[in-house]
Order: structure tokens, then sequence, then C-alpha cells
């Protein structure tokens, strides 16, 4: 269970020539996310990534706090990043090693120290994903959605209890989205995820609409997704 | 962005016998081949460093000679201008050694990291540095931070690529240092980006 209390995201408004000028990214949000599958929707800009951001303790509130299964972010980044689990939207900035098996084995690296066993592993999550005959190849090589699904993999590794994606279909195509949308379908985990791809939002639970920094609404998707389209459309 | 293999070359998956060899070994044979014919100056084993890289990398890892050996264009423009300077001011022998040794380290380096996966490289990093924990130092992490430069130097030589390639592609030719500018934007982008993957992976936290 993640809960924002009076959550207020500021930064320093480099765009302003008056020196100091803050710009307000999230204001006062108060919510729980508790289990099943959320969606956050918006607009660009709207606030969805920062939202997320805080969930894993990325980035920390300038005023509020976020309390995750008891633990605050702000003190206990640490054990949380361990619990929530973070999928980019542009898998390239997730993926830190050249090759699938070696970045899995990357997240492997604290959990198991023998060499032959964590390779082993970081197979059987591969295969386990249908990525196995990718294991050596480039990343620079793979399909968008071969990237995003290896991304996930490595998240997964390390067994998270919540996993948190921003956007990830943005950058697919349709055929790439819809993989990533069977792939999610089936974690066990709690999934948060921010999106623009409508179709995503509805396969969950709940909807958060984010708008300038407020949630604007929080419901059922038919009825959140209704709105935010008949909106967009204006 | 397609990050070029650079100098260095990337990891190639294979059964061969130089795949297998432990990593202290293939450190030792590049240690060794690369330094000795600069510390002996002598043609022969120049061209013998040479000749047992190359042959290591194609019979010893069985490597595709399209993978393994071409060069950037820009080294052998680089060597071309050492050997000229050579050639008008110490004779054309003492050319030719600089090109063959340099050629033969290279080829060396790339054995490493041509058959060895980088987690172990990481794992022999972490090993030969745990004596630096009594400083405080943590092995993990500085396997970490050479794993991370050994990728980035590949990507950063492609970013360098990609800023000369948008500036043909708006009519501009020649070398600038203007292309400088954004090829430093775009490496600071990289690096803030990896450090917040390493932190949302809980990498960092170790």
């Amino acid at each position: 269970m993640i809960e924002l209390h009076g959550v207020t995201v500021e930064v320093d408004d480099l765009s302003s020539p008056v020196r100091g000028t803050t710009k307000t990214l999230l204001s006062g949000i108060n919510t729980t996310l508790g289990h099943g599958r959320i969606a956050i929707i918006g607009a660009n800009g709207s606030g969805k990534s920062t939202l997320l951001k805080l969930l894993n303790g990325l980035i920390l509130p300038s005023m509020g706090r976020v309390i995750v299964d008891g633990m605050d972010t702000a003190h206990d980044g640490k054990e949380i990043r361990r619990h929530v689990g973070y999928v980019f939207t542009d898998p390239l900035a997730q993926l830190v090693m050249s090759t699938p098996l070696d970045d899995v084995q990357l997240s492997l690296r604290s959990a198991i120290k023998n060499r032959n066993e964590r390779r082993a592993r970081a197979l059987q999550l591969l295969r386990e994903r249908g990525l196995a005959h990718l294991a050596d190849q480039s990343i620079y090589d793979l399909s968008g959605g071969e990237r995003q699904l290896v991304s996930l993999t490595t998240v997964l590794a390390v067994n998270p209890a919540v996993v948190v994606a921003d956007e990830p279909t943005t950058l697919l195509d349709l055929r790439n989205r819809y993989e990533l949308r069977r792939a999610l379908a089936n974690l066990t985990q709690q999934l948060i995820v921010s999106t623009h791809d409508l179709e995503l939002a509805a396969q969950v639970d709940r909807v958060l609409w984010v708008d300038g920094g407020v949630i604007v609404a929080d419901g059922n998707p038919h009825d959140v997704i209704s709105s935010y389209a008949e909106a967009m459309s204006r | 962005m397609r990050a070029g293999g650079g100098f260095f070359g990337q990891y190639v998956a294979a059964h061969s016998p130089v795949h297998a060899w432990p990593v202290w070994l293939k450190y030792l044979v590049m240690f060794a081949g690369g330094l000795a014919p600069f510390l002996l100056g002598n043609i022969w084993v120049s061209a013998g460093a040479l000749v047992l890289s190359v042959a290591l990398l194609l019979a010893g890892a069985r490597l595709p000679a399209r993978l393994a050996l071409p060069l950037p264009r820009a080294f052998w423009i680089m060597m071309a201008a050492l050997v000229a300077y050579h050639c008008v001011m110490t004779g054309p022998m003492r050319g030719a050694l600089y090109l063959i040794n340099l050629l033969a380290a290279i080829y060396l380096a790339r054995l490493v990291t041509m058959t060895t996966p980088i987690n172990d490289i990481m794992d022999a990093t972490a090993a030969a540095v745990t004596p630096l924990r009594c400083l405080g130092m943590d092995p993990e992490r500085i396997a970490l931070a050479f794993a991370l430069m050994w990728r980035s130097i590949p990507y950063l030589i492609g970013l360098l690529g990609q800023v000369r390639d948008s500036a043909r592609a708006r009519g501009l030719r020649g070398i600038s240092p203007r292309y400088l500018i954004p090829a430093i934007v775009a490496a600071v982008g990289f690096a803030l980006t990896t450090g917040d993957a390493l932190r949302a992976r809980g990498l960092e936290d170790r």
C-alpha cells in the first residue's frame, strides 16, 4: 500500500528571469494507492511522471510524505527501491549493460554471488518471458518491444512487490504494444502505470486523471477515461 | 542510437578456447603482448605480437574477421599522420614500429572485450580490488563504475557520429569544434539518465 499525504513537488523555475522562482509540478496530492492495478492518465506535462517517481523515492516531495508499506521515501529509499520496481519509458535509459543477459545478471548481482548460478537464473528469467534467444544480442539490435520486455525482466528479477511503469508503451508500434500489454496483464505484482494508451488504461482496476499537478478524477476506468477523452477533444 | 563498437569492440558470444579462458589469463596476455613490443622496440617482437593477436582473435576466439579486425577510419587517419611524422623525423622503421605496436595492443584489448561478458569482467574487477575494502571502498561499486565506463566509451563515440550525421543532414561539412557542444550536452544527458536508472534499480544503494 502506497499513501501520499499532502504531497507537493516544487522545482527551481530555470525559465524565470527571477532567481529563486519555483515551479509547482504536483500540488497537495492526497491519495492511497492500495492493491490492484492502477493507471495514471493525463496530458504531457501534467505531472504523471513526477507522481510515479515519488513512488520509489526517485524524487522526494518538497512538502508532504510518501509512505510505502509503512516506510517513508525520505528515509527508507533503499528498502523502498527493493520493494518498488520502476520501468522507464525508454528502455535504453534503463538498460545499462550491452546485452539482455548481462543486464538481468546485473539486477541479480547482490542476491546471487555465484557466477554460474546467477547466469543460469538470468537465462531462466529471460526464457520465462520468451527472450532467451536474445540473451547475448546487443540491446541496440533488439526491437523496441523486445527492449521494453527486457527492461521489465530486469525489474522483475529482484522480485518487487509493486511495478511502477512510466508510459511503457509510448515508444512502441502496435504489435509491440499488444505484446507489452499482455506482459503487464500477466504480472502477479501490483501495477501502477502512467500512460497515454487508453486501451492499456482500460485494462486496470482504477484510473487517476492528473492535470496541472493535481488529481482531477479518480475512479473506475470507464468513467475516468470517458471524462478525460471528452475533455481532450474539446 | 546505434552505439559503435569503437576501438575495443563488443562482446560476441561463442564457444571457443579463448572464451573459456579465465579473465586473469586474458588480462595477462593483453598486458604482456601489448607492453612487450613497446618496451623492447624490436620489429620482430612487434610483428610477432601482431600476428599472435590476430591469430588469437580469429583462430583462438573464432571471431569473424569482419567483426574482429576492422578499425575506425579516424584511427587510420591518425596513424597515417603519425607514420608520416616519424618517416620525416626519425625514419620509416620507427613509424612502422608504432603502427604495428598499436595494432597489436588494440587487437589484444579486443580479445578481452569481445570474448568476456561484462559480468565476468565485473566479477574479476571486484575480486581484484577486494583489498581496497580496508580503505572503506566497496569492490562492487568499483566494478560497476568500471563496467559503466566500459559500456559508455562506444556509446559516446556513437554520440559524436550522430552529431556529425545531424550536421551533415543540415548541409554542414567538415569537422568543427561546434559539433562538440551538442555531443557534450547529450553526454551529460546520458550520464544523468544512467544515474536515474541505477538509482531506480537500487544499484546505487548497495
